[in-house]
Parts: C-alpha cells; sequence; structure tokens
C-alpha cells in the first residue's frame, strides 16, 4: 500500500508497483486533467508536480513515490487563476489542448527557479512537445507569466 | 463528470463523481452527452460577465424546450446555446463557426455557449446537421452560408415574436445585443423572453444573410472559446472518459498492415490478477483488464501472439524508394495537364533545360491525443466516447460495425487531441466496439504511441520528376512534371480513381498558376501495402516542396532573384502577386544578413488559401541549422477570427517543419519502424523559429482554408534558403539525411 | 574497434514469431536448462526467424560470419551429428566435416563443459528442437583470410582444453558457480579483454584479466571484480542475483549484449544456480585498490539553482532528469541511478554514449518486458551535446569519471546502430 498526497489530498494506493504515476492518477484517482503522450518521458504531456519539482508521471513507477506530495494541473488553482493559467488565456495559448496541461505545469516549476527566464533558458528546460505547434504564443505566456509572478 | 461532459461549472472539478454514478443516471446523461459538451463564452476569465445558465443538451428524444431549432437554444436568462456540427481538434472551428451564426444572430457574444451538435440527432431529424466532417480545411468554408442562415432566421424569427407581443410591425423592430426592440415605442425585450414564442414562428421567406462588406462581428479576433477549459485539466478528451463499471483494453495489432491474427497463446496471462478477456480480432489481439490501462498493456506484454504476414512481410523501404523513383522517371501515367508541346519545347536549340527528381517519405499524423475510444454496447444501443473529425461517418461505421441502426448509435463527440486527417478514419472505434461485443461491458481502448505511429494510415511517399526549359532570356518555356505517389482514394477504399488521376495527388502541380506555355503533368498512382490517407495539407505536403524548390532551381538557373522570377510569371493571379509581395516587403527580402545565415522563398495555394512565406535560417560550422524566422503572408480572401487563422498559420508552420527537418516512416520486413518521439521526433521550443503572420487578403469570393495552408509552402522555403547559403539543393526530406557541415 | 555487430544484430525490429513467454512452469528438461544458461539461442536464430536455425551476422576482426542452423535438420542442420561429432563441435570446435569453426563460438569455454551435460544438450537439440531447413550463409572474411587451417594453430595456443575440475579449497557452491561462469555461460566472452589475435586473454580466474572489462560491439561490459568504482565492489552478493534474475538490481540494469542474456538465459537459472554465479563473481579480487565512491550533493545543488554552469547540466535538466532525477539517483530498480553507478564511473565511456545515441532495447523477463526503457536521443542531439551531457554526468555527484569527447561519440554514431523498442523473444521450442 503507498500513501501519496495528491492536490492536498491523501491517497492509499494498491497497485503494482511498477505502475506509473500516469495512470494511478488517470484510471484510479479519476484525475484526467493528466494526459498520455508517449510514455517514455519524451513528450511532458504527463508532466506533474512531485514534491515540488516537474516530473514526467508516465516513467516514474508508484513504488518509489510513498509519501510523496503530489500537484497535478487540477490543484494548480481552484479557479485557473495562477498567474500561468491566467498567462495562457490572455496569450490563447492552446489549440488542440492536449499538451497544455503539461506545458502548464512544466512551466511553473520552469519559473521558480528562472523566475527571468531568457529564450535560452526556455529552449533548455521547457522540452514538452507540442504537435499543434504553439510554440509562438507558449513562449509569449512564459515571459507573460513570468511578469504576471512579479506584479 | 464521466468523460461525456465539457462543462465550465465554475471550475469546479467532478470528474470524480463518476463512480457515484448510478448507470440509469449514467444512460440519460450520456443520451444527453450527445450534445453535451458546452463552452460558456461568458466563463472566460477576460469576460466580464459571469454565465449561469446550465444549457439542456438535447435528450436523444425530445428537443430542449429552449430549442429555437436545431442549431439555437436561448434560455429565458438570455443565454444562447449554439450548436457545432464540425470537431473541435485546435483548429479553432468550435469558435469560428458560432462567431458566424451570431454575427447574424445579433446575440451578445459573451452570453453564447457551444455544445457538440448531436450526429444521433441529425439521423433522427432528417439529417439536419448536414456534413459533420472537420477535413480539408473546409468547416468555416462550407458551414458559412448555411450558418449565416441558421443566425438570420433566428433574428428574424425573435424580431417576429416581439412584434406580435407589441402589435407592430417587424420591420419596425431591431435586434442588437440580445434584445429586440421598437424604436418609435422605445420597448425593448430581451431574447431570453422571446425565445418559447420565436420557436413557434415559421417565417414566410427565409431572410436574406449579410454580405461580407456588412459583417460587424466576423473578422475581429475573439479569444477561443475553448481556451479555459485548456488551462485547468477540464477540457474532456476521448481518453478521459470514464464510466461506471468500466474496463481497459490494450491491442497488438499485425505489425505488418494488412497482415492478420495467426495464433495467441494465452498461457501466459493465467494467474495474472485483474484480466478479464483475451479477445482475438481479424488482425489484432486484446487483453482487457480492470482498474487500469497499465494492467491491460502489462498482461498484452507477455503475449506473444503469431501472425500472417504474406509477401509484404519482406518488404523494406529502399525498395519502395526505388519504385517509385521508376515510376516518376519511366513506364506510363495519365496526363493531369497540357498545356502547348513540352517535348518541343524541351528540345528547342538554345533552351536551357533542367531535370530534377524530389522524393519524400511516409509521414505519421503522430496527434498529441493517441487513438483511443470508449464504447458502452447494451444490445439494442451503441454509446460511443470518440475523438473524431467526422462524427456523422462515425456513426455509420459504429452502426454496421454493431449491427444496430444509425438511430440506436450515440457519438459523443469529444475535444480532439489532434487530428491532422488521422482522426477521420476511426479505426480505433471499430476495435473497441467490437471487443466491446465480446465482453459485454463499458470498454476503454487506448493505442499506446507505438500503436498509433505504426498502424496510421500515412502520409504516402512519392518521387516528383521535374523538367524545365528557359530560353536565352531565362524565361521559362516549359515546366514537365511527374509524380508518383500513392493513392490516398484507393487506399481508403473510397474510389478505384480509374483515370489514374487523383486530385490530392496533383493538387499545387497541375493547378499551378505560373504562366509557362509548355506545361504538362502527369500522374502515376501506385500504392504498397503500407495505408495512406489524409495528412495536414495532404498533396500540398510533398508537391509544395517539390514544385517550389524546382521554381528555385529555375530561378537560379535563369540568373534571377527568385521573388522576381516568380512574380513575372504570376501575370493573371493578383491575389498570388499580392501575398508575395507581402511577404516580401514584411520580410526584408534580398538583405545580407551576414555569414552563415540566408533567406528563402516559397508560396502555395492550398484549400483555397495562398500562403507566402520566407524563411531564415542559420547554419553552423559544424553544419546544424536552425529556422530563425518565418515571414509568413495569407490570403484566405475572408476571415471569420483573424486571431485564430494566426494560431493555425504558426501551428501549420511547426508541423511542416518537424516533417521537413526530422519526418521519416521507414519500413523494414514489412514493418513501419519508427514508433515513438525518440525515434519521430518533433520541432520543440529550441528548434521553434520566431514566425510572424501578415495578412493580405483580397477579399471577392474566396473563402478560403486555415488549418492546412499555413505549411504548404515551408520545407521548400527552408530548402530554398540552405541552396541560397550552401549552394546544396536538398532534393528529398527530410533534412537531417543531408550533411550540411562545412557547406556554409 | 573493429569488433562489431556482434549480438548487436539481434536488436533488429520484429515481433513475428516471437514467443512463448512464461516457461517457468514448464517441466524441466536439463538439456533445455543448459541450453538457455548457455545463451545458445541468442547467436543461433535471427529475430522472426526460427529458433537455432542460425542467420545471425557478427563481426569478426577478419570480417563478418554467421551463426549456423544447429536445429536437427540432416541437410541444413546438425540432424546427422552423432554425440562425438556434437561434442566436437561445442568443445573443440570442429565441425563433422572437419571444418574448423570461428572463435566467435565460444568453444574455448564450453571447453569446459562436462560429458554428462554435453549428452544433455545434445539430447535436447536433436530431440526437443524442430528441425528447420535452412541453408546456411557463406560467411564474408576476405578469400586470403578465409583458410580455416590458422585456426587449429589458434586451438593450440589459446584453448586451454579439458572439463572444468573443481577446485579443492573452495566449497560446492563456488565450484558451480565457476563451472557456470566459466563454461555454459561464456561470461569471458563479453566481459574478458582480448588479446593480439582476438583471444580471451585468461579463461578463469587464476589471472587478473578474466572478466576485467572489455569494450566489444562498442558496449564497454563492465569489470566484474571487486574494485569499489568501476567493478562490482559495492555490490553485495544479493544485489548480483537481483541482476540476474531481474535485469536490474537498486545500482544499474542490464544494457547492450546483456540484454539478450537477461531476455534468454539468467532468468531461467535456478535459485541455487543464480547464487552460486553470484557466491562465485563475489569471490573475485579487485584488481586495483580504489577509494569507495562518496555522493556529492552540490550537483543536485546547482541543477535546482537554475544557471548551472556547465552546458551538459542544462542538457542533462531538460533531457534526463525526468528519469534519472536532478539527484542522479534514478527511481531504482526501474530507472538506474546515474550517481556512483559503476558504468558510468567506468573508465571507457563507450556504453553510456552507445546508450545515450541509441537507447535501450527493453528486457524481457521471462516473457513480460519491462515497463521502462531508455530511448534514444541520435535524433535529437548531436555530438557535441552528447559529449557535454555524459561529461556532466561522468564529472557530477562526485562520479569523478573523465570527460568524452565530440570525436568519441561521432565514431559511435557512426559504428552503431539504434536499438529498437520492439520487444524480440525467442522461443526454444
Ligand atoms: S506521456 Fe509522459 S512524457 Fe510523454
Ligand atoms: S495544443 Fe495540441 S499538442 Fe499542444
Amino acid at each position: 500500500m503507498i500513501t501519496i498526497d495528491v492536490n492536498g489530498t491523501q491517497h492509499q494506493v494498491d497497485i503494482e508497483p511498477d505502475t506509473p504515476l500516469l495512470w494511478v492518477l488517470r484510471d484510479v484517482i479519476g484525475l484526467t486533467g493528466t494526459k498520455f503522450g508517449c510514455g517514455i518521458a519524451e513528450c511532458g504531456a504527463c508532466t506533474v508536480h512531485i514534491n515540488g519539482r516537474a516530473m514526467r508521471s508516465c516513467s516514474v513507477p508508484i513504488g518509489v513515490l510513498d509519501g510523496a506530495t503530489i500537484l497535478t494541473i487540477e490543484g494548480l488553482s481552484s479557479d485557473a487563476s495562477h498567474p500561468v493559467q491566467k498567462a495562457w488565456v490572455a496569450e490563447d495559448v492552446p489549440q488542440c489542448g492536449y499538451c497544455q496541461s503539461g506545458q502548464i505545469m512544466a512551466t511553473v516549476a520552469f519559473l521558480k527557479d528562472f523566475p527571468n527566464p531568457t529564450d535560452a533558458d526556455i529552449n533548455a528546460n521547457i522540452t514538452n512537445i507540442c504537435r499543434c505547434g504553439t510554440y509562438e504564443r507558449l513562449r509569449r505566456a512564459i515571459h507573460r507569466a513570468a511578469d504576471l509572478m512579479k506584479a | 463528470m464521466s468523460g461525456h461532459r465539457n462543462t465550465v461549472q465554475a471550475g469546479k472539478s467532478n470528474r470524480q463523481d463518476a463512480v457515484a454514478f448510478t448507470r440509469r443516471h449514467f444512460i440519460i446523461a450520456g443520451a444527453t452527452a450527445a450534445g453535451g459538451l458546452a463552452v460558456g463564452i461568458g466563463m472566460l476569465p477576460r469576460a466580464a460577465k459571469a454565465l449561469t445558465v446550465a444549457a439542456k443538451p438535447w435528450d436523444g428524444n425530445a428537443s430542449s424546450p429552449y430549442d429555437l431549432d436545431a442549431w439555437i437554444a436561448i434560455e429565458p436568462d438570455d443565454s444562447v446555446l449554439i450548436r457545432y456540427a464540425r470537431s473541435e481538434m485546435g483548429q479553432g472551428s468550435m469558435t469560428a463557426l458560432p462567431m458566424i451564426v451570431a454575427e447574424e444572430l445579433q446575440c451578445d457574444w459573451s452570453k453564447v455557449r457551444v455544445e457538440y451538435a448531436s450526429p444521433n440527432r441529425s439521423v433522427r431529424e432528417n439529417n439536419v446537421y448536414g456534413d459533420m466532417s472537420s477535413v480539408g480545411s473546409h468547416s468555416v468554408r462550407d458551414s458559412r452560408i448555411k450558418l449565416q442562415q441558421v443566425g438570420a432566421s433566428a433574428r428574424e424569427r425573435l424580431i417576429a415574436a416581439a412584434a406580435a407581443q407589441w402589435n407592430v410591425p417587424a420591420s419596425e423592430c431591431k435586434a442588437a445585443d440580445s434584445v429586440v426592440s421598437h424604436a418609435a415605442s422605445g420597448r425593448r425585450i430581451n431574447y431570453g423572453a422571446l425565445a418559447s414564442a420565436a420557436a413557434q414562428i415559421k417565417l414566410a421567406a427565409e431572410p436574406a444573410i449579410k454580405a461580407p462588406e456588412h459583417y460587424t462581428f466576423i473578422g475581429k479576433p475573439q479569444p477561443r472559446v475553448d481556451v479555459p477549459l485548456k488551462v485547468n485539466g477540464a477540457a474532456q478528451y476521448a481518453i478521459d472518459t470514464r464510466l461506471p463499471d468500466m474496463v481497459y483494453a490494450a491491442i497488438a495489432q499485425c505489425p505488418v498492415p494488412g497482415g492478420t491474427l495467426a495464433s495467441v497463446d494465452e498461457a501466459p496471462l493465467k494467474n495474472m490478477p485483474g484480466i478479464v478477456q483475451v479477445v482475438r480480432l481479424k488482425d489484432a489481439v486484446a487483453v482487457v483488464a480492470t482498474d487500469t490501462f497499465w494492467r491491460a498493456k502489462q498482461g498484452l506484454a507477455r503475449l506473444h501472439p503469431e501472425w500472417n504476414v504474406g509477401a509484404a512481410g519482406s518488404t523494406d523501404s529502399a525498395q519502395f524508394v526505388k519504385e517509385y523513383r521508376d515510376a516518376a522517371l519511366s513506364g506510363t501515367a495519365a496526363v493531369a495537364r497540357n498545356d502547348g508541346d513540352v517535348d518541343s519545347a524541351l528540345s528547342a536549340s538554345g533552351a536551357k533545360t533542367l531535370t530534377s527528381l524530389y522524393e519524400v517519405p511516409y509521414l505519421a499524423h503522430a496527434t498529441m491525443e493517441p487513438m483511443n475510444a470508449t464504447v458502452h454496447w447494451q444490445g439494442d444501443r451503441l454509446d460511443v466516447w470518440v475523438g473524431t473529425q467526422a462524427a456523422d461517418r462515425a456513426l455509420k461505421v459504429a452502426a454496421e460495425t454493431a449491427g444496430l441502426k444509425p438511430e440506436q448509435v450515440y457519438i459523443h463527440n469529444t475535444f480532439v487531441g489532434g487530428g491532422f486527417g488521422r482522426k477521420s478514419r476511426n479505426d480505433e472505434m471499430v476495435q473497441a466496439i467490437e471487443i466491446a461485443k465480446a465482453i459485454n461491458r463499458p470498454v476503454k481502448l487506448v493505442w499506446t504511441r507505438e500503436d498509433d505511429m505504426r498502424h496510421d494510415r500515412f502520409r504516402p511517399q512519392a518521387a516528383i520528376s521535374f523538367k524545365g526549359a528557359l530560353d536565352a532570356n531565362g524565361r521559362p518555356t516549359a515546366l514537365y512534371i511527374r509524380t508518383a505517389v500513392g493513392s490516398i482514394l484507393r487506399s481508403l477504399r473510397i474510389n478505384k480513381v480509374e483515370n489514374g488521376i487523383e486530385p490530392m495527388a496533383i493538387e499545387g502541380l497541375a493547378n499551378n498558376p505560373y504562366q509557362i506555355a509548355n506545361t504538362k503533368v502527369e500522374c502515376a498512382l501506385k500504392n504498397t501495402h503500407i495505408p495512406v490517407a489524409f495528412w495536414r495539407s495532404v498533396g500540398a505536403s510533398q508537391n509544395a516542396f517539390a514544385i517550389e524548390s524546382f521554381i528555385d532551381e529555375m530561378a537560379h538557373a535563369a540568373g534571377r532573384d527568385p521573388y522576381q522570377f516568380r512574380r513575372a510569371m504570376l501575370g493573371s493571379r493578383p491575389d498570388w502577386i499580392k501575398v508575395l509581395d507581402t511577404v516580401v516587403e514584411n520580410s526584408n527580402w534580398g538583405r545580407s544578413l551576414g555569414p552563415g545565415r540566408a533567406q528563402g522563398l516559397a508560396i502555395h495555394e492550398c484549400y483555397g488559401t495562398i500562403v507566402g512565406e520566407v524563411a531564415e535560417i542559420t547554419i553552423s560550422p559544424q553544419g546544424a541549422l536552425k529556422v530563425d524566422r518565418i515571414t509568413l503572408a495569407a490570403d484566405s480572401g475572408h476571415v471569420v477570427n483573424p486571431l485564430g487563422f494566426a494560431e493555425q498559420m504558426e501551428g501549420g508552420v511547426i508541423f511542416a517543419l518537424t516533417a521537413a527537418l526530422y519526418g521519416k516512416v521507414t519500413v523494414k520486413n514489412g514493418v513501419p519502424e519508427q514508433g515513438n518521439f525518440d525515434t519521430y521526433p518533433m520541432v520543440r521550443l529550441a528548434q521553434a523559429p520566431k514566425i510572424d503572420v501578415h495578412f493580405a487578403m483580397t477579399g471577392g469570393k474566396k473563402w478560403g482554408g486555415a488549418g492546412e495552408p499555413g505549411g504548404a509552402p515551408t520545407a521548400a522555403a527552408v530548402c530554398n534558403a540552405i541552396f541560397a547559403l550552401t549552394g546544396k539543393r536538398i532534393r528529398s526530406l527530410p533534412i537531417m539525411d543531408h550533411d550540411l557541415s562545412g557547406s556554409a | 574497434m573493429l569488433v562489431k555487430l556482434l549480438f548487436a544484430a539481434l536488436l533488429i525490429l520484429s515481433t513475428i514469431a516471437i514467443a512463448r513467454a512464461d516457461e517457468a512452469n514448464a517441466p524441466e528438461d536439463p538439456g533445455e536448462y543448459l541450453a538457455r544458461a548457455g545463451d545458445c539461442v541468442a547467436c543461433h536464430s535471427v529475430p522472426g526467424g526460427k529458433a537455432f536455425a542460425g542467420g545471425l551476422k557478427m563481426g569478426t576482426p577478419l570480417g563478418a560470419i554467421y551463426s549456423t542452423n544447429i536445429t536437427p535438420d540432416p541437410e541444413t542442420g546438425i540432424g546427422n551429428y552423432t554425440l562425438d561429432d556434437f561434442d566436437r563441435a561445442l568443445r573443440r570446435g570442429i565441425a563433422k566435416d572437419g571444418h574448423r569453426l570461428y572463435p566467435a563460438m565460444p568453444y574455448p569455454s564450453y571447453a569446459k563443459i562436462t560429458d554428462e551435460d554435453v549428452k544433455a544438450l545434445y539430447d535436447f537439440f536433436m530431440k526437443d528442437v524442430p528441425p528447420v531447413h535452412q541453408e546456411n550463409k557463406r560467411n564474408e572474411i576476405p578469400p586470403l583470410l578465409s583458410f580455416r587451417w590458422p585456426l587449429a594453430l589458434w586451438d593450440l595456443v589459446f584453448t586451454a582444453g579439458g572439463s572444468y575440475v573443481e577446485k579443492p579449497g573452495h566449497d560446492k557452491e563456488w565450484n558451480r558457480g565457476a563451472y557456470l561462469v566459466q563454461g555454459l555461460g561464456h561470461c569471458g566472452a563479453c566481459h574478458t579483454p582480448r588479446g593480439f589475435a582476438w583471444q580471451e586473454k585468461a579463461l578463469d580466474e587464476s589471472s587478473s584479466a578474466y572478466l576485467g572489462g572489455a569494450v566489444l560491439d562498442a558496449w564497454l561490459a563492465p569489470n566484474l571484480h571487486n574494485d569499489l568504482r568501476t567493478g562490482l565492489g559495492t555490490w553485495s552478493k544479493d544485489d548480483l542475483v537481483d541482476f540476474l534474475k531481474h535485469g536490474h538490481n537498486r545500482d544499474g540494469t542490464a544494457f547492450g549484449s546483456m540484454i539478450d542474456v537477461v531476455n534468454n538465459s539468467t532468468p531461467y537459472l535456478s535459485d541455487a544456480d543464480i547464487n552460486a554465479v553470484a557466491v562465485y563473481l563475489k569471490s573475485l579480487p579487485a584488481n586495483a585498490a580504489q577509494a569507495a565512491y562518496v555522493y556529492d550533493d552540490a550537483t543536485t545543488q546547482a541543477l535546482r539553482g537554475g544557471h548551472p554552469s556547465q552546458p551538459g547540466a542544462v542538457l542533462y535538466a531538460g533531457n534526463c532528469a525526468s528519469c534519472h532525477g536532478l539527484d542522479g539517483r534514478g527511481f531504482s530498480p526501474y530507472m538506474p541511478p546515474i550517481a556512483g553507478n559503476p558504468v558510468v564511473l567506468g573508465e571507457d565511456p563507450a556504453s553510456l554514449i552507445n546508450l545515450v545515441l541509441n537507447g535501450s532495447t527493453p528486457l524481457v523477463v521471462k516473457g513480460t518486458p519491462d515497463p521502462y526503457r531508455m530511448p534514444q536521443f541520435r535524433l535529437q542531439l548531436n555530438d557535441q551535446e552528447i559529449a557535454d551531457v555524459l561529461t556532466f554526468i561522468r564529472g557530477g555527484w562526485g562520479n569523478g569519471a573523465s570527460a568524452v569527447s565530440a570525436a568519441q561519440v561521432a565514431e559511435l554514431r557512426k559504428s552503431t546502430d539504434p536499438t529498437s523498442d520492439q520487444v524480440v523473444i525467442l522461443k526454444m521450442r
């Protein structure tokens, strides 16, 4: 039995320890905002925060997470008021939207380490794939979110 | 809730209530879900007014009490529900189409909510929604007149209802901002108060619709209505569907397309907890498990099915390359266009001639949301949650697969996590229905990324050969093109293409607007066992690369600037010239960029929209190519939502750039090799150029598409820039297969 | 490095005609068990082909050769072999027609197999393996070198001869382990460095070279001695058991050719035999006095602060950290740690370069593929970037290993092929 805290709620999970966190979140707990895109830590659609760090949940086995604190897109804010979410809306970023939970979670963590990001910082650290190609607006939104967070 | 509803109710996540649902409750809600994806524009954080209405989606047996008609419902508090009969997969038509309705309806946009129209209702109500597909960048073009009419009729009925109530002539009443007013008496009444009376009114004649010059709303940039749902995890995709008692299926399909299942030994699953059943299909085997998809996938991994693969099992890409090359260079082909006398022009004395062969590989769609479908089969009723680009067609196919009448089938369209042409064929849905029938429980089938990539219906492989001639003054006198390419229509069994000419195979080639007196275009269709289908921009995805590179070759041979060279051949097409001029003006064309940098130009028309692009690139001494900037100009005639249009141009460029730089699906032993994003890489932020979109709209009768044209010229623009910088002509994609080191 | 391709060709993409998965409960056939222990199937089959029908291409310093059909087909296989013929081929490298086998067939190791086990193997191949009619492929050794007679000389010089004889002073378990490792297991074929004539430099623990680590097929097969940093000094016997049974343990994961060994061989051994192998390996003394690895948190801190100075650190954060952790500790046993991992600490970075370039093929333990695999970065990172990220990894967290150059990456990029993510399991009968 593994205990994890997801968005402030404790969950006891009894499942094969090699199961990736992604499927525990989606299928067991029912939080489907975190998406499955590749299963090999390449695309970032499944990005959540584990103990405050952005991680690709498709490649984190639940067996190593006993006691971990997890934040998913659903827990980021109750009303889409997180500065990164606001910036996303203001820049009209999402197209199909499927990658965007992951993009947002990656950005939230990134801005903690890089409060004044350069484009080079963004390029090197936000490596999530967006198949719809929203990068132009994504980049603008990351800068806007950084500004909002300072305000 | 359980995947069947996208609402914006105050941001609270109620998906976890799924288990609390009784089945009966679910079925009722599920039925409504056919039209249950509702997006409230009024709920946008940036909009001042909050929307509180809960739309009553159509319940499958009766119309909503607030329905004006199948398209529009207006509730007493004025909220306007517009039903959207296409598929939102990121291309923005869920915003653009209601904008068209609102233009005529004269309603307050902040009170508009949008929900998916029900394909089942369309079946029951005499095909009321018509074609529900989102393909070929046609949603706006092919819905506009109808949706203007829908909005105008509703408006006139609301006016008629008010006029009747006030007992004044309708002609004295005006509708604006969701209010009907009578100037003479100063009376005003909200739409909400008129709706039930308006619903009873039949107009003697349909009102006229606005001509584009009278638009007041269309053409004004609007934020997309679906964006707020896509920043907090609330947007529901098919893969997010959760039903009571639902089980999960993973599937192994014959690795060689067209092969069949020979045998599979189930013994390894004995004693494995949670395994429900192994289901054998003709060309696949599925494992169904409880609790998580992961469990099904891990169960499946233990099975090692044997397949009948036939002769296709010994084919490979080298062989295909040769076959397409041969077909492009020799043998016979159907003639799609023949102006003048190409042969004599090519052999005329004094003519300078060029020949080239361009080649492109198979490409996968790789939508971000892998193929998946959830099916609830109840004997006399079938509910399917699937991301589809054609919900009406999905319904027909589902009915056939299940052996039901169309009115017994409910397709619950969801947000689609990328389509690009892949999701107009719902192979996953057919499988899921077969599995559901075998196990008699609600089941969610998910394809892994590897399944999705290897069992795609690919963009066809092609070889395109060119011959060109220039006279002594460098003026083009002949252009000969032959494309050898897979037939999409044959592969999809839509059409045998008996005359040998497939429209998408020759699009952009046969109808190229360059005035070259002797022009001949030929088409050689040739299929392998690899299934092919529509892939964002379809024929343009290879043809634009080929023809715009060859035109660049001709310009170079003529010693002319590529812009001037093209412009001189476009006398009959002021719209093309406007696009060219606009992109050139905004890109500082011709300016020196310094060492290691260069520009390239290309232009193409795709789905009625002309797009010109200038690519600016840098190549390092080690040969690393970076596309720094794409300047783009587009003419679609008119545009409904300029913001959404620009986003589609940007997205199209990135999609095409991924293909140009990395896109390649190769075949070995009959099996597509690439399976995931490590072997089929994508452009990410680090490779994404700056993209500047400029409008060069020419209005008139033209309504071009938005979803696909943006990427058409990208590969050629980049390759032409590579040539300008290095003198190296890229004649096959992807670019990553070419060594650019030491050439800059 | 001329030796390429040996074993590597197994990694071709295909799931056709793959396998019976769970043989745990199958009735034990002693010959089949030994064939498992010898991992015969890995070399004598091609993916998608029939088991033991041969045809696998292997690089040798002389040129490519193909493994042969060892099914009991009378015309193309070994159906006409008597026990004696079989024995001569297995233990002495001489085929029935008298021609000498190339030493890609590890007969110097197999020479140690007991008579009894040879007989059991013979019975298995003759009775249980289905005959497959498949002609052997001609080897691609250049004509000048293709005379096989020098091999007789080779054999004279480099094979010890004689079955394994129990060593006094060691218990039964140790001796059983030594027999398996030196004989059927032929661990030395990869883990022992080879000399000027491609011979293994040593065939048992009497020499420090034996299992001292070697580069083969662009993989570094690590040193199996008890060296503290670059050997298995920090692994307990239980760690070794874990590794052989599951392909990974708290400290590392099988990669390269070892994946074939895990997929087809070691997990099928009995607990007693796995234990014996571990006992034997743990008895190999350290070859060098090395200070034990000590974890250094500074690297983690630098990564967490943003803007770490080394270029490789940024690449690590963007491409590697999600699985291997900003702390370099991975999620063992699923994703191996980078901090203190003997393979990372090894002198030769070949395996690391190979893994980053080409990723890894999935481990398949008794028919069940490992849920996680290393993706390839061949198409996503250039030579300099891979060199940077590996230099960072080898220098970080107190690893203290040498830098990697872009030239080293470039060389391996040319000489290696990407691995496939598709699972290939060979059915043995
Ligand atoms: S699904 Fe986890 S990174 Fe793609
Ligand atoms: S918005 Fe569709 S994948 Fe990013």
